[in-house]
C-alpha cells in the first residue's frame, strides 16, 4: 500500500493485470442495464422513432451546412498562419465509448471504458462528454478496457480560466459528482455567479477552450480574514448518468519548442486574450498553472494529488 | 457433527464474485451510501458455514480485484478482507451458527472493524469522506444479512459425519 501510495507507477502491471481479469466481472454486471436500454430502444413508439429521425435528419442537415463552412474557415485560418508563421492548428479526432462501471469508492470519480488499447487509447487521454465539455482523462489502460478520471475526483485538478475576464485559476475535484471547487482565488478578483469556467490548456493536457464549470449561486465565499476567496463550481455534465463519452486524440501533437522568437507577432499573440485588469491578480493563481507544465507530462494525477492533500 | 460440502466444485469463488459484482452494482448515490459490502458478508458466511474452505489468499486475491475495480489504494481492501475472514473464522468458533442475535454481534464488530481499517486508510491518503453516513452500511449489512445469508445457504449442503 505504501509502495502505491508513494510510487504508483510501480504498481502498475498488478493493477493492470488485475484490472483484466476484473473485466468480464464487469461487463457481466453491466449487461443486464446494456440489455434494457438495448430493448427499450426496440421497444420504443414507431411515432416516436420516426420524429426523433426527422429532427436528427435536419440538424444532420444543418450540422453538414456548418461544417461545410468551417472547412472554409479552417483552410482561411491555416492560410494566415502560414503567412503570420504561427504553428499549426492542432486538430482532433474523436471515437465514442461506453461506461460499463463506475467505482464505489467514495471520493473517488473514476469510471470504467469499454475501449482499451486494442482501440488505440492511451494514458493521459483527454475524454469529453457529450456536448463537447470536457469529462475526464484516462489513467489506466488495459488491452480491452481503461479507467477514466472523472474531473470530480478527489485526486483530479485542471487549470482553467475565466471566460468572462480572463483570470486564471486552478479547478479541483471534490469527489462529489456535481462540486467542483476552485482554491485561492485571490478576493478582489471579480468573480460573479453564473461564469463560466473553460479550460486554459496551460497543462499541455486539456485542449484549451473547452467549458468546464459554471460557478453556482452563492458559490463565491469569502472567509474573513482569509485572503483568497473559494469558489464553488458546478460542472456542465451530469458525470452521474453520462453513459457515451468521446475519446479524443490529437492529430498532429503539439510541437514543443518551434519557432525561435525572431517572430514578435508569434510572442505577442498568445498574451493579448489576458486583459490588462487581471495582471495584478496574476501573482497568486498564475504562479501555479504557469509551473504546471514543467511537471506535468508524467505526473499529473501525482502533482494533483499533492495539492489535494495539503488542505489536509 | 455436521460438516458442510459446497454444492459444486467453485461455489465458494463463485460467491465471492457474486458479492463482488453486487458491491459494483450501479446505484444511485444517495442510494450508494446505504449499499453493504456483500464479499464481506460473503466471507462471514463462509467462516460460519464452511472455515475449512474459506482462506486468507481468497480473500486477498478478492480485495486486490475490488480495489483495481474501485481504484482505491492497492492493498486497501484486501488489507480488510484478510481481517475479515481472520476474525469471522476466529469469532465463528465461539457461537453456534443458529443464533440470530450471536450472528448480528458478529457481522457487527466484523464489519465495523472493516470499515474502520478503509477509513484509517482513506485518511492517512487524504480521501476522508462523508461523516456519519459513512457508517450506514453497518446498519444495512445487519438488515440484509438474514436475506443474504440464507440465498447464499444454497450453496453448500450439509452432510452428517461419522
Amino acid at each position: 500500500m505504501a509502495v502505491d501510495y508513494r510510487n504508483p507507477a510501480a504498481t502498475k502491471p498488478i493493477r493492470t493485470g488485475f484490472s483484466i481479469v476484473a473485466y468480464p466481472l464487469q461487463a457481466i454486471v453491466d449487461a443486464p442495464f446494456y440489455l434494457y436500454s438495448r430493448v427499450t430502444g426496440f421497444f420504443s413508439n414507431q411515432s416516436h422513432l420516426a420524429s426523433e429521425n426527422a429532427a436528427l435528419k435536419e440538424q444532420l442537415r444543418l450540422y453538414s451546412v456548418q461544417y461545410r463552412d468551417m472547412q472554409v474557415l479552417e483552410q482561411q485560418n491555416a492560410r494566415l498562419r502560414e503567412l503570420l508563421k504561427v504553428d499549426k492548428r492542432v486538430g482532433y479526432t474523436f471515437t465514442m465509448a461506453e461506461v460499463i462501471a463506475a467505482a464505489d469508492e467514495r471520493g473517488r470519480q473514476v469510471v470504467t471504458l469499454n475501449k482499451g488499447s486494442r482501440d488505440g487509447v492511451h494514458e493521459k487521454q483527454v475524454v469529453l462528454a457529450e456536448g463537447g465539455n470536457i469529462y475526464g482523462q484516462v489513467v489506466e489502460v488495459t488491452p480491452f478496457s481503461s479507467k477514466v478520471m472523472e474531473l470530480t475526483d478527489r485526486q483530479h485538478a485542471i487549470p482553467v480560466r475565466n471566460q468572462r475576464t480572463g483570470m486564471r485559476a486552478l479547478a479541483n475535484g471534490t469527489g462529489k459528482s456535481d462540486i467542483l471547487e476552485l482554491k485561492s482565488i485571490v478576493a478582489g478578483s471579480n468573480v460573479q455567479d453564473g461564469d463560466v469556467f473553460v479550460s486554459s490548456g496551460l497543462d499541455m493536457l486539456f485542449p484549451p477552450d473547452f467549458p468546464v464549470a459554471k460557478v453556482i449561486p452563492n458559490g463565491v465565499q469569502y472567509i474573513p480574514g482569509d485572503p483568497f476567496a473559494n469558489i464553488s463550481a458546478r460542472p456542465l455534465i451530469n458525470f452521474d448518468n453520462t453513459r457515451e463519452v468521446l475519446l479524443l486524440w490529437r492529430i498532429n501533437p503539439l510541437p514543443t519548442q518551434v519557432l525561435p522568437p525572431v517572430n514578435p507577432s508569434a510572442g505577442v499573440m498568445p498574451a493579448k486574450p489576458v486583459p490588462a485588469v487581471t495582471n495584478k491578480k496574476e501573482t497568486k493563481p498564475a504562479n501555479k498553472p504557469t509551473n504546471k507544465p514543467a511537471n506535468k507530462p508524467n505526473t499529473k494525477p501525482n502533482a494533483a494529488n499533492r495539492a489535494a492533500e495539503q488542505p489536509q | 457433527m455436521i460438516e458442510n460440502l459446497p454444492r459444486f466444485p467453485g461455489a465458494i469463488w463463485l460467491t465471492l464474485l457474486l458479492g463482488l459484482g453486487l458491491n459494483n452494482m450501479p446505484l444511485p448515490p444517495e442510494w450508494a451510501y446505504w449499499r453493504p459490502d456483500f464479499l464481506v458478508l460473503s466471507l462471514i458466511h463462509w467462516a460460519l458455514a464452511m472455515r475449512q474452505n474459506v482462506n486468507l489468499f481468497m480473500a486477498f486475491f478478492m480485495g486486490l480485484l475490488a480495489d483495481t475495480i474501485s481504484y482505491s489504494l492497492l492493498g486497501q481492501h484486501a488489507l480488510g478482507y484478510v481481517l475479515v475472514t481472520y476474525f469471522a473464522v476466529r469469532l465463528s468458533l465461539r457461537m453456534s451458527a443458529e443464533a440470530f442475535l450471536q450472528q448480528f454481534a458478529l457481522i457487527f464488530i466484523v464489519v465495523g472493524i472493516f470499515m474502520l481499517i478503509n477509513l484509517w486508510i482513506r485518511g492517512v491518503t487524504g480521501n476522508m469522506g462523508a461523516g456519519l453516513l459513512y457508517w450506514m452500511p453497518l446498519l444495512s449489512s445487519l438488515l440484509v444479512w438474514p436475506i443474504y445469508h440464507g440465498i447464499l445457504g444454497y450453496f453448500y449442503v450439509p452432510r452428517k459425519m461419522v
